[in-house]
């Protein structure tokens, strides 16, 4: 595609719609097709500097802020070099942005992107459709303007390759992403069976299968810690704010100093004044929290497309993951203790983890190998597994409890160690106290009772080729897998283990293993020689 | 080593035998011990790195490098024991563990168990194998000795290793695996 080609595909594609019709996705291939190496728009430099600058920002300039911090009165008395130095400073990353645009080339064929970048170290990506796992159309806030955007390509398995095109029209990215999807949804389908649990449906239309309201985004900043989204946005500025919180409090006249002061203050108001900071505090964190799930899921919309998962969000920042059906290894249901008592959940659908770690304001959160859906209830949760799995609801399952030899396993290790550690060194500095007693004995009965949770937790269910596990602490989490995207089974068991008959089964997925420990023996050996037979009996794909 | 080489060539004929659970059994399946020289690597190799701990320990306990203060002498003592406990813990270990390991090449499977306390049987569907790899250290090629690592998209902590295989019949394994018409079948 040449320039004029594709400034002429930016005139006539304005609209801000996602979703193109089948012959505007032709008219755009057919205009995208061409076999020549092209170049983006000339917006990817404003690309390449933001991202130099945060780079050096987060990376290297907070590092030397304590040079600057010591050498600041020098610094104050020669502004003019100062300025100089940073226009040329500027200058040298912008020089270094055009000239990235500049040797930075795309081509797309019917069968494969090829990207050639580098300014002094070359690479030449080639990357044939087949092997892209996932595309996602990101729109960073400074594309949001002129409707730009960026592909990014996530790759299987082991190259842990990740292949970015910088600033392409929105719509244009569009036609790009659709003709890779096409392209791989027209390969021909896998026979599955039941048994191994891999269900696969053929249609057409994106359908919505799940939107979180704003309210929902604030119920899920509350009950799950997202405060760290937050946190990781501020961190080029701790140093800064962490010297200035303090004037600041002063400033609306907060003393600090003497709000804590504990010689001036009873016992008990000292107490309520701690107390009343560390409600503060957590007021701060968790509107903080709120903010973070706002900014990562803002607008957030989970649809299906054909066999695939597609999931739009972002305040700023809008990413877009697209996720195989056939590719999700396991769905897991997690609710924390808050998420218990309102009656909440996160869903995650996990696929290979082996894939780069997706970047953006919020970490792994938008990482493709993992799709959540924040804060949904109990029933979208369900229906959204059922949708994925064809598998039965978890609060209709009886789960069966392992044995009771988990207490034994946990209490030789670590608790008891910590156990006698702690009551040694309490009981060894000194007189005790009736309260001392008190304290101690509460510690040891909760922990040896946490013991008991953990085990009255977990639970295993074995169904129609499918693996249910629940297990947790305080929260409780749910998992369910298709036995056939079995990669590897582990069969353990212990010298302990064997008067018992009892053994370990691990099932090692390619999102990560799932144990379940301490079952009979006849069912771990019962339940690995099944998984193998379906692996090797139905070939069920895994990706 | 009583396997030979050729049996792990694979049959020009096809097959296509029904596969049941009770077929699939790892419970009964006859299992193939690593070379005898494994252990004896793991011996040497355990005593040698004892004694080269020791050395160090003498070398800076000595006085040639530097003073040693007088009080520091049980510490020195301690240093001594914990060396010769943990090398007799290793080559007691391997004495009695290095036997027990067993690996089993089926039609659709491979198969390693090991351990002594905690026994594991690791079993590894040929259809997920996503590589393979004959890794052989200077110790190993001297013994003739190789280790067959095979990668499937579980993640390297769950690569798939047999230690000790006379070279040979590493390279037959591998060859085995790569002819495997389910190998092309997996994606």
């Amino acid at each position: 595609m040449s320039e004029t080609r594709q400034n002429e595909h930016i005139k006539s594609n304005n609209e801000t719609q996602p979703l193109l019709t089948q012959p505007e996705i032709d008219a755009n291939l057919t205009r995208t097709h061409a076999q020549e190496w092209s170049r983006v728009s000339p917006l990817a430099i404003l690309y390449f500097f933001t991202k130099t600058v945060y780079g050096l920002v987060s990376g290297v300039l907070i590092y030397t802020l304590p040079a600057f911090a010591a050498g600041y009165s020098t610094i104050k008395e020669n502004p003019v070099y100062l300025a100089l130095g940073l226009i040329a400073f500027f200058t040298l990353i912008l020089i270094n942005s055009i000239a990235k645009y500049w040797f930075y080339l795309y081509k797309f064929t019917d069968e494969r992107v090829e990207i050639k970048q580098g300014v002094f170290k070359k690479s030449h990506l080639d990357l044939p459709f087949k092997k892209i796992q996932n595309v996602k159309v990101i729109q960073p806030f400074y594309y949001r303007f002129n409707q730009y955007s960026f592909i990014e390509l996530d790759t299987a398995g082991s190259a842990q390759q990740e292949a970015k095109i910088v600033a392409l029209p929105l719509r244009l990215a569009e036609s790009f992403k659709q003709m890779i999807l096409q392209i791989k949804t027209n390969e021909p389908a896998n026979t599955l069976n039941k048994e191994s649990g891999c269900v696969e449906v053929h249609q057409d239309k994106e359908t919505l299968l799940n939107e979180r309201s704003l309210m929902d985004l604030v119920i899920h900043g509350i009950s799950n810690n997202r405060v760290w989204i937050f946190l990781g946005f501020l961190a080029p500025f701790y140093n800064a704010i962490g010297e200035n919180i303090g004037l600041a409090l002063e400033s609306v006249g907060i003393d600090l100093m003497a709000y804590l002061d504990y010689e001036s203050l009873s016992v008990g108001l000292f107490i309520l004044h701690v107390l009343s900071l560390v409600m503060l505090v957590m007021l701060v964190v968790v509107s903080f929290s709120v903010i973070g799930s706002i900014f990562v899921f803002y607008k957030y919309k989970l649809s299906r497309l054909g066999d695939r998962y597609i999931r739009r969000s972002g305040l700023l920042t809008k990413h877009e993951v697209s996720m195989r059906l056939s590719r999700i290894q396991v769905a897991v249901q997690q609710q924390d203790w808050l998420d218990l008592v309102i009656q909440r959940t996160n869903l995650r659908f996990e696929q290979n983890m082996n894939m780069p770690v997706g970047g953006g304001q919020a970490g792994n959160i938008n990482n493709a190998s993992k799709l959540i859906v924040p804060s949904v209830t109990i029933t979208e949760s369900a229906a959204l597994i059922q949708d994925a799995f064809n598998v039965k609801r978890f609060d209709s399952i009886v789960f069966t409890r392992i044995s009771k030899r988990l207490i034994i396993r946990i209490l030789a290790f670590p608790i008891m160690p910590i156990l006698v550690l702690v009551n040694a060194v309490v009981l060894q500095s000194g007189e005790t106290t009736i309260l001392g007693w008190g304290i101690l004995s509460m510690f040891n009965t909760l922990l040896v009772g946490l013991v008991y949770l953990r085990w009255w937790r977990w639970g295993y269910h074995f169904e129609k080729g499918f693996i249910y596990i629940r297990k947790g602490l305080i929260g409780v989490n749910y998992y369910v897998f298709p036995v056939g995207k079995t990669q590897q089974v582990v069969y353990q068991q212990s010298v302990f283990m064997r008067p018992h008959n009892l053994a370990d089964i691990n099932y090692v997925l390619a999102s990560g293993f799932h144990k379940v420990p301490l079952i009979p023996e006849y069912l771990a050996r019962e339940q690995a020689n099944r998984a193998l037979l379906i692996v090797a009996r139905d070939k069920p794909v895994w990706m | 080593m009583s396997e030979t080489p050729s049996n792990f060539t694979v049959e020009p004929e096809f097959t296509n035998k029904t596969l049941s659970v009770t077929e699939i059994n790892t419970a009964t399946m006859a299992m193939t011990p690593i070379s005898p020289k494994y252990r004896q690597i793991n011996l040497i190799w355990g005593a040698c790195f004892g004694a080269v701990l020791a050395i160090i320990l003498t070398l800076f306990t000595s006085g040639i490098i530097f003073d040693l203060p007088e009080n520091a002498r049980p510490y020195v003592i301690g240093g001594y024991v914990f060396i010769a406990i943990s090398t007799l813990r290793n080559l007691i270990y391997h004495v009695f563990a290095d036997p027990l390991i067993q690996y089993a090449l089926r039609e659709h499977d491979l198969n390693y168990q090991s351990g002594l306390i905690f026994r594991s049987l690791v079993s590894q569907p040929i259809l997920r194998i996503q590589h393979i790899e004959i890794r052989r250290g200077p110790i190993e090629l001297q013994a003739g000795l190789a280790t067959l690592q095979v990668f499937s998209a579980g993640g390297v902590s769950h690569t798939f290793n047999i230690p000790g295989l006379v070279y040979e019949d590493a390279v037959s394994l591998r060859q085995f695996i790569l002819d495997h018409k389910d190998l092309a079948a997996d994606v």
